[in-house]
């Protein structure tokens, strides 16, 4: 008995928020008690289009249109939706903490330990698969790009996993050997990391308008071939086509959460938060949207299925002429390459913060003196990523993204509804309007996107929850710094 | 300690001699002032231009050299050199062989900001071969004649070749008597915007640096002699700029970095990180050459 309380008050116990702000303070906090970078409303509005276009646009349509016809259209909007929803709730979550962290310390900090490390769980498949995910699409871009400047591309070998999702389980079959060029991204970035090269506002702000740029080139080229006829029929698979390729399509909206975890970083975060969240959503959505209605104008939806450098091929079928595909796929390929940077760094700096905790080994945090950087996490991420991105198909990593960052997600909404139960005096930034109808609208909507998904998807999900879980009763239990500090 | 002044009749020439004399004196020894030109042909021309030139230059190096000798006074015993060669660095290497320095000083370059040290065409080509440490001046460093060489600081890491280096600056320190003071630097300009992962990610992996710099800094001073005593300090700052400036320093300090270990042995060779600091020190930099493995 005593055993079993025991472990039920590792799993409640939480971080002190005060030990959270000590961690991460900076170096000036002591003199001026928490001196606020002060991040402005249109700041944190290109933040959230940053990193989240360039996460699925350019690859999602092949996979999606097959499932749901034109009317991909509405599962964009659905999975908008969806995303906003959760972004708000997830904001609310952030501002009660002081310092800006992943949904994983906000967890720990105000959830508990066990909901934490599950929460992390479905970071890494958030982080660490999304950018397998996104070098997979980035390498049929390189590929284009290739094809039009030399005239002929890499083997086929070398371009796709070996690995092919059937049914319950990846099995081998797949067109290629490995994934070459998703292999050679993870681990150029990597490299980047390692010498410590990071993405500053100012070029995240280029990187927003090269994204815009570039899909906005495709809308206006892509809008001179629009026929109606393509959109017909607008939903052959039914509304059940829409809700499957919705679920994928949330995979597109991951990195919103760059808004939502500014937290108390925002100037007046109670009037900005929600201005930022719902202003790069309705950026996001009304792109994709855009992108999505102008291709479906241009090809019949039947020719999508399988199309690699989706949006560039589009262009070359319809203009007869490479430059056009050549300026889309090369704005890809660089405003891609950001995304990764940007999703393999958030990867590395939650592991690194687990491994402060005491809930991964050491390892993972010890800073090299040479590069100044977790040399050791950022390879051993690389390693991870560069695999799944080499060997598994990319429908198989969207799913999962989705997977794992929708869990997360319900996961805080539902943490929303309990805090202001069980701490409602704890002062909050922000605040969810329509309390309690938005959280719980954030969590049916979260559950529907999750019951459309696949049955591999939930497979592997639980696969990979057992591993969490094993580890944490092996490992993360009894190592937690909380553990040391309470004996 | 000898200490040999790469002089030329200009700003640098002077904030090269300051330092030069900041040094001497701390050391107790002499000076080597040496002002370099450029070699003539050796044989004769028809009109004899070039022996005028070769006047010339001579005449010009004296004037440099008189120049030197009424900044040194009387107060430190001093050599005064003039040596053609066919490139300044040659010149100075070849002196610094022959009067067997221990260390070789200079000036900023002429395009450097005032109060910062920026190397020049020569200073460059010492920072990845000189066989003695080179010292950096920053542009119009003018030590009034009260200022004493007070204390060296030496940066260091948890690195393990850090630890030869804090040797070397200790065994500087009780040369010149004066004492030591490790320095690490921690910088928070690596955030990433955006992240998913929070604006003060980064600022979590500084900490860490900073307690395993504490760390490290513990282990050197645990293996330096007790005489001349050591202390340690953190320049912690969002930027190099405020990191540097989070620290009090002295007048009468200098710094001292060590080369990097992608260098040859004994030689000078400057990393990465070296670089940033001499590039936002505003006191003289010293820069020792890589040393022996135990």
């Amino acid at each position: 008995m005593t055993r079993v309380t025991a472990f039920l008050s590792r799993l409640t116990r939480k971080k002190p928020i005060e030990l959270l702000a000590r961690d991460m303070s900076g170096a000036e906090d002591a003199e001026h008690q928490h001196l606020k970078r002060g991040i402005t409303p249109f700041q944190l509005t290109m933040f959230g289009v940053g990193s989240t276009i360039g996460t699925g646009i350019f690859f999602v349509l092949s996979e999606t249109v097959p499932t749901a016809g034109p009317a991909v259209i509405v599962s964009f909007l659905i999975a908008g939706l969806v995303a906003g929803l959760t972004a708000l709730c997830y904001a609310e979550m952030a501002s009660m903490i002081p310092v800006s962290g992943s949904s994983y310390s906000y967890a720990y900090a105000t959830l508990g330990e066990g909901v934490a490390f599950f929460v992390a769980c479905c970071l890494i498949l958030e982080y660490g698969i999304s950018a397998a995910a996104v070098a997979v699409g980035w390498s049929g871009y390189l590929n284009k790009v290739f094809e039009i400047v030399f005239g002929a591309g890499l083997p086929a070998s070398l371009l796709s996993a070996p690995l092919v999702a059937d049914g319950y389980s990846l099995k081998p079959g797949g067109d290629g050997v490995i994934n070459l060029p998703a292999v050679i991204l993870v681990i150029l970035c990597s490299l980047l990391l390692i010498r410590g090269a990071t993405e500053s506002a100012k070029a995240n702000a280029i990187m927003v308008m090269v994204k815009l740029g570039i899909l906005a080139m495709f809308v206006l080229i892509a809008v001179t071939g629009f026929s109606a006829e393509n959109l017909k029929p607008f939903a052959p698979h039914g509304f059940a086509g829409v809700s499957a390729a919705a679920g994928t399509i949330f995979f597109t909206y991951v990195g919103l959460d760059a808004v939502s975890t500014a937290g108390e970083e925002v100037q007046n975060p109670k009037r900005n938060l929600p201005i930022a969240i719902i202003a790069a959503l309705i950026i996001v959505t009304s792109l994709y949207v855009l992108v999505a209605v102008t291709a479906l104008g241009v090809q019949p939806a039947a020719e999508f299925g399988g199309q690699e450098a989706g949006l560039a091929t589009i262009l070359q079928n319809l203009t007869g002429s490479d430059w056009p595909a050549l300026v889309l796929a090369g704005g890809a390929v660089i405003s891609v390459f950001s995304v990764t940077l940007v999703v393999l760094y958030g990867q590395t700096r939650i592991l690194f913060a687990m491994s402060r905790d005491g809930l991964l080994p050491e390892l993972f945090y010890r800073v090299n003196p040479h590069t100044l950087s977790p040399v050791a996490c950022t390879v051993i991420v690389a390693i991870f990523v560069a695999l799944i991105a080499a060997f598994v198909p990319d429908a198989v990593l969207w799913e999962l993204t989705s997977m794992g960052t929708l869990v997360a997600f319900m996961v805080v909404s539902t943490g929303v509804i309990v805090l202001r139960h069980t701490r409602p005096d704890m002062p909050r930034g922000f605040r969810v309007p329509f309390y309690p109808v938005l959280p719980l609208l954030s969590i049916v909507s979260c559950l529907y996107l999750v019951a459309n998904l696949n049955r591999a998807t939930y497979e592997l999900f639980a696969v990979w929850l057992v591993i969490g879980g094993i580890f944490y009763l092996a490992y993360s239990a009894r190592h937690s710094r909380l553990e040391k500090k309470a004996s | 300690m000898k200490v040999l002044v790469g002089y030329s009749a200009d700003s640098g020439g002077t904030e090269a001699l300051a330092l030069g004399l900041l040094l001497a004196r701390a050391g107790g020894s002499s000076l080597v002032v040496c002002t370099i030109v450029p070699e003539t042909w050796g044989h004769p021309s028809m009109a004899r231009v070039d022996a005028e030139y070769a006047r010339f230059l001579d005449q010009h190096a004296q004037k440099a050299l008189e120049k030197a000798r009424a900044q040194v006074g009387n107060r430190v015993p001093a050599t005064y050199l003039c040596r053609a060669a066919s490139a300044v660095r040659e010149g100075l290497v070849e002196v610094a062989e022959q009067e067997q320095v221990d260390c070789i000083t200079l000036g900023s370059a002429r395009s450097a900001t005032r109060g910062h040290i920026r190397a020049g065409s020569v200073s460059t080509g010492f920072l990845h071969t000189a066989p003695v440490p080179i010292a950096l001046t920053p542009k119009g460093y003018e030590p009034d004649s009260v200022t004493r060489l007070c204390r060296i600081t030496c940066a260091v890491s948890p690195a393990a070749e850090s630890l030869q280096t804090a040797r070397a600056a200790h065994k500087l320190c009780g040369r010149l008597k004066v004492p030591l003071r490790l320095m690490t630097f921690v910088v928070r300009d690596r955030q990433m915007y955006p992240t998913g992962a929070g604006y003060d990610a980064e600022n979590l992996v500084a900490n860490q640096w900073r307690a395993q710099a504490t760390e490290g800094q513990g282990k050197i001073i645990a293996q330096l002699p007790p005489d001349p005593p050591a202390t340690t300090g953190i320049a912690d700052g969002k930027t190099w700029k405020a990191a540097f400036e989070s620290v009090p320093w002295q007048s009468g300090e200098i710094v001292a970095v060590g080369s990097s270990n992608l260098g040859p042995l004994l030689r000078v060779f400057l990393g990465s990180n070296a670089t940033k600091i001499i590039r936002h020190a505003t006191i003289p930099c010293l820069i020792l050459p890589r040393p022996e493995a135990d």
